[in-house]
């Protein structure tokens, strides 16, 4: 069972995100800010992470970078959530090492089918 | 005495001074200069004192008692002057090679030949009788010595006559040390040399003589006083009260001779080396007066109480020692009287010759001569030739008209026909308008009033005129009378004096404001004006406009120059400046002015003029090209101003400009950051929203509750966003001004009391401990608007509200009356603000970063609201804060005054 990470400063965008996840059987975590995250993946290692930009203490590209520089990580995809829709932002969030980069208002049904098929690949692999 | 000794004794003195012109010059030439140039200066400047002061002086006293002090005081007078008038005359000459007066004034106003040419005529028929006076003065000594004083014969043939041998031996010399090389300009240290050597001589000679009459023949100058007869002694006890005009007269006459006087341009302007000299001079003259004046007046009384009564008084410098057997002291005397003329002569012959030949000879010959050849050494020869002309003339002069004049009235003559050149000279230092047409009025008036005047009762005098015209006026007209013009009553060289320099001035002045200035002349005077600004690059500073072809100016300048000294003067120029040459074969303008300037030092500035303007084709210069040029010239200056203001007006708009691009651009940024900011606000509730509400209708076997729980929290976004929009169109109306306040007197406590009771419900559930302390502040008004007030009470009241701990919280709210203003605060001890926000916190959308609380409740706008309301009523807000220890909100209103709550109540 694929696990997934979704980090987020808004509680009511966890609490939906969360609820989609489960219903398709994913284990779930959640983080409030970038550093909860940290914490989380030091020990976990999901599939994918769901990661908003703007949080408070430690942002989203640093996570990112940071999981792309752990190697037991290497394999988590990361999909970058955020209200930051400027070209400059997403290519900042590709150089971070995104694999996906959506902007909110997003479809939950778009971002669902995206995480499984990212899933897919993984147990595929 | 017997003649050879006298005769030897002036050889070698002769040869001395020759020697060590020669020691002098060679020890220049080597690099190793003997004398400093500025004691060589100072002392070549006593030059002034001629035979008229050595012999003359004593004579002078004994006719008119103290009025001999007139001639030495005058230069004494001019010396505070001296950095102002001489500095700038030295200044022009160097930078415009200039060497005579006449050329002086002549490149000045217009670069006119008739004022050239004038000028030079009036200065030589003026100064040879001087020069006359000088051989007279030797050639009467000499007579002394040899055959005493009461057998002196003035009618000697000439083949005996000494003065003839000594003009052709100071012709020599003249043309041996100073008319060696072409330019001018050259400053010729072997004759300065043996000028200062005089000038050292004759005040030994007459300070030795004078000791010997005042401590040998009398003990002391009291002595000479006490025992000379009263009526002698008369004349020095008091000068008469009707003197003053004629003090003042010769005062300024002497003025003006120690620095226009050929001899004295010469040494003084002409052949100054470095400016700085003066500064030395400055002393050394009036100290050097002062010392050969000392004896005059003892020399005088002792001579009219022990001479016969028909001895001369010029002669009793020599016929005192003669008288007492003293024939080697008279020798001294007679040596010390033979220098100063010696000088005299060599220098202001120099001085002539130069004049004579840069301002008449050469530009006659230049004007009717076409043939190119004949260029070649014609300014030498000329010199040399008027050199010659000179002393003839002065030496047949002084054989047959200056016998019967005594020295010093021959003198003033003298003066009185430069002093005519005063107010030109000042003119072309002081006076940018003063124009061609005026100098040459004041100078032919001034000339003709002071030959009429002054020269006409001379030739009375010989005999060449009949009596009748000085006693009762040309055809009978009495007030015409050349030494009464008018009625006028002085001596005649006052009177004279007075006349020529009225007229003179009269018509300069006239003839400037009448008349307009070329503007060719307009630049020049701007340049004589403004020299120290100019003296650099003033090949640069001068228009001149036309075409003149390289080759042919340079064809002339090898001519005169010769072909070394040209291709000097080309390689200087192009150091300095890039271009000689344009590339069509024409001369640059500037090397133009170059070669103009330095042919000026070589045959003066009016021939250097008519050899360029005979080559070139020039064309008229306009004024629009002089005051391009010119930065000073008063219209330009005015213009300048204006330039000036305007673009320091220019340079503030533009620095205003971009002070409001600046503030435009931030204006810009911010609201970029306020939009991007806004739409990621807006977004985030709206994902929020769009996550449920897709969730509902994809789940529809969700559980009732669940559904509920769903849709209050997209109830709460949806309020989230209204509240957001609100806001955002809240702090736009007050940002943009659109909205106004409804400004109204009102009581701020009050409305803060109102405020905390509707609060009350808020800190209650929250179990916020709330306390008050309002004073006697609750009747104060100010004059605002009670619903924006209210709104930030709780605006500020309810962030003080969420950043307190739950059951812990105390808010303490209170109102103090300030000097003028109302306080209001507002105390929490909540988390606190970090430090390196609280300047940031009333900006839009800062939301403290350090916030781990989730979902704060605002849109981040507002505070920015609030302190934008504060400012609307004239007040200010600013926090304090200690993390964890709590913050402070201080808002101050201003209490406006009773009276003006009033009006607005009215309104």
């Amino acid at each position: 069972m694929s696990k997934v990470l979704i980090v987020d400063d808004e509680p009511n965008i966890l609490m939906s995100l969360e609820f989609l996840m489960r219903k398709e059987g994913y284990e779930v975590f959640i983080a409030r800010d970038g550093r909860e995250a940290l914490n989380i993946i030091s020990e976990e290692t999901p599939t994918v992470v769901i990661l908003d930009i703007m949080m408070p203490n430690v942002d989203g590209y640093e996570v990112c970078e940071h999981i792309r520089a752990t190697e037991r990580l290497k394999d988590a995809k990361v999909i970058f959530l955020t209200a930051k829709s400027k070209e400059e932002d997403i290519q900042k969030g590709m150089e971070a090492g995104a694999d996906l980069y959506m902007t909110k208002p997003f479809s939950t049904r778009t971002l669902m089918k995206k995480v499984k098929s990212l899933t897919v690949v993984n147990d595929k692999t | 005495m017997k003649a050879w000794v006298i005769i030897i004794l002036s050889l070698v003195y002769l040869s001395a001074l020759f020697a060590l012109a020669y020691f002098v010059e060679s020890r220049y030439r080597s690099g190793r200069p003997f004398f400093k140039s500025r004691w060589i200066y100072a002392f070549a400047l006593p030059v002034y004192c001629t035979a008229w002061t050595y012999y003359g002086s004593v004579g002078k006293a004994v006719q008119d008692g103290w009025e001999f002090l007139t001639i030495y005081l005058g230069p004494v007078l001019t010396i505070p002057l001296w950095w102002l008038v001489l500095r700038k005359m030295i200044r022009i000459c160097k930078v415009q090679r200039i060497s005579t007066l006449p050329d002086f004034v002549a490149n000045r106003y217009d670069k006119s030949l008739t004022i050239s040419v004038l000028s030079s005529v009036f200065i030589v028929l003026g100064i040879i009788p001087y020069i006359s006076i000088q051989l007279k003065s030797i050639a009467s000594s000499f007579q002394i010595l040899t055959r005493g004083v009461q057998h002196a014969d003035h009618s000697t043939y000439w083949i005996y006559d000494s003065a003839f041998y000594l003009s052709m031996i100071l012709a020599v010399f003249i043309i041996v040390f100073v008319f060696r090389s072409l330019e001018t300009t050259e400053k010729h240290r072997g004759l300065m040399g043996a000028i200062a050597a005089d000038s050292i001589v004759k005040l030994f000679a007459f300070l030795i003589l004078g000791g010997y009459v005042t401590y040998f023949l009398f003990d002391g100058f009291g002595d000479v006083f006490s025992r000379v007869e009263a009526s002698a002694v008369g004349k020095f006890e008091r000068i008469a009260p009707g003197q003053s005009i004629e003090w003042l007269v010769l005062m300024l006459l002497s003025m003006a001779a120690i620095m226009l006087l050929p001899r004295q341009f010469q040494v003084a302007v002409a052949e100054n080396e470095n400016e700085n000299d003066i500064r030395t001079a400055a002393w050394i003259l009036p100290l050097y007066l002062l010392l050969i004046n000392l004896f005059v007046v003892p020399i005088a009384l002792a001579g009219s109480a022990m001479l016969p009564a028909s001895v001369d008084p010029d002669s009793y410098v020599l016929a005192l020692p003669l008288s007492q057997g003293q024939t080697a002291l008279a020798a001294i005397t007679f040596l010390g009287g033979f220098s100063a003329s010696v000088a005299m002569i060599i220098v202001s012959t120099s001085a002539l010759s130069m004049i004579l030949s840069n301002s008449l000879l050469v530009p006659l010959v230049l004007k009717r001569v076409e043939n190119q050849r004949l260029y070649a050494n014609l300014p030498l020869k000329s010199r040399r030739l008027a050199v010659w002309v000179i002393l003839f003339v002065a030496y047949f002069f002084y054989k047959f008209i200056a016998e019967r004049f005594p020295l010093a009235s021959i003198g003033l003559v003298s003066f009185a026909a430069m002093i005519q050149f005063a107010p030109l000279v000042l003119g072309a230092l002081f006076w940018r308008d003063g124009n061609r047409h005026g100098a040459q009025w004041g100078l032919i008036g001034g000339f003709t009033v002071w030959a009429y005047t002054l020269v006409l009762p001379t030739l009375v005098d010989v005999g060449l005129l009949p009596q009748t015209v000085s006693a009762e006026g040309p055809f009978g007209l009495s007030w015409l009378r050349p030494e009464r013009l008018f009625g006028m009553q002085h001596s005649p060289i006052v009177h004279g004096t007075i006349w020529s320099l009225l007229v003179n001035t009269s018509l300069y002045f006239l003839g400037s404001l009448l008349k307009a200035q070329s503007p060719k002349e307009r630049n020049m005077a701007e340049f004589y004006y403004d020299i120290y600004d100019y003296s650099a690059k003033s090949e640069e500073r001068l228009v001149w406009k036309g075409h003149l072809d390289y080759d042919d100016l340079i064809k002339v300048c090898e001519n005169l120059l010769g072909s070394v000294r040209t291709k000097e003067l080309v390689q200087d120029f192009s150091s300095r400046f890039d271009a000689y040459r344009k590339a069509n074969g024409q001369a640059d303008p500037k090397f133009v002015n170059y070669m103009e300037q330095v042919l000026s030092g070589a045959v003066g500035s009016s021939s250097a003029r008519l050899l360029i303007s005979s080559l070139a084709k020039e064309e008229e210069v306009e004024l629009k090209d002089v005051i391009q040029l010119l930065k000073h010239s008063s219209e330009t200056d005015k213009l300048n101003k204006e330039l000036k203001a305007r673009s320091q007006e220019l340079r503030r708009r533009t620095e205003e400009l971009v002070l409001a691009n600046d503030r435009l651009k931030d204006i810009d940024e911010e609201k970029d950051d306020f939009i991007s900011t806004v739409t990621h606000e807006l977004r985030t509730p709206l994902t929020s929203i769009k996550a449920f509400v897709e969730i509902i209708q994809d789940n529809p076997e969700i559980e009732e509750d669940e559904r509920d729980k769903f849709l209050t929290h997209i109830n709460e976004e949806i309020d989230r966003m209204t509240r957001l929009i609100n806001e955002v169109l809240d702090m736009e109306k007050l940002e943009s001004g659109s909205t106004q306040l409804s400004i109204q007197p009102i009581r701020p406590v009050a409305i803060l009391e109102d405020t905390l009771l509707t609060m009350e419900h808020l800190f209650h559930s929250k179990g916020i401990h709330l306390s008050t302390d309002f004073g006697d502040t609750e009747d104060l008004r100010i004059a605002g608007d009670t619903d924006r007030l209210k709104q930030v009470f709780i605006n500020v009241l309810s962030n003080a509200a969420k950043y307190v701990k739950e059951d812990e919280g105390r808010v303490r709210v209170t109102a103090t009356l300030l000097n003028k203003g109302l306080r209001i605060s507002i105390v929490d001890n909540g988390r606190g603000i970090r430090k390196e926000n609280i300047d940031r916190i009333f900006d839009k959308f800062f939301q403290a970063r350090d916030q781990t609380r989730k979902k704060q409740k605002g849109s981040g706008l507002g505070l920015s609201i609030t302190k934008r309301i504060v400012e609307l009523h004239g007040g200010m807000i600013s926090v304090e804060s200690e993390p964890g220890k709590g913050a402070t909100f201080s808002m101050t209103f201003p209490l406006e005054r009773q009276d003006q709550l009033a009006t607005i109540e009215h309104e």
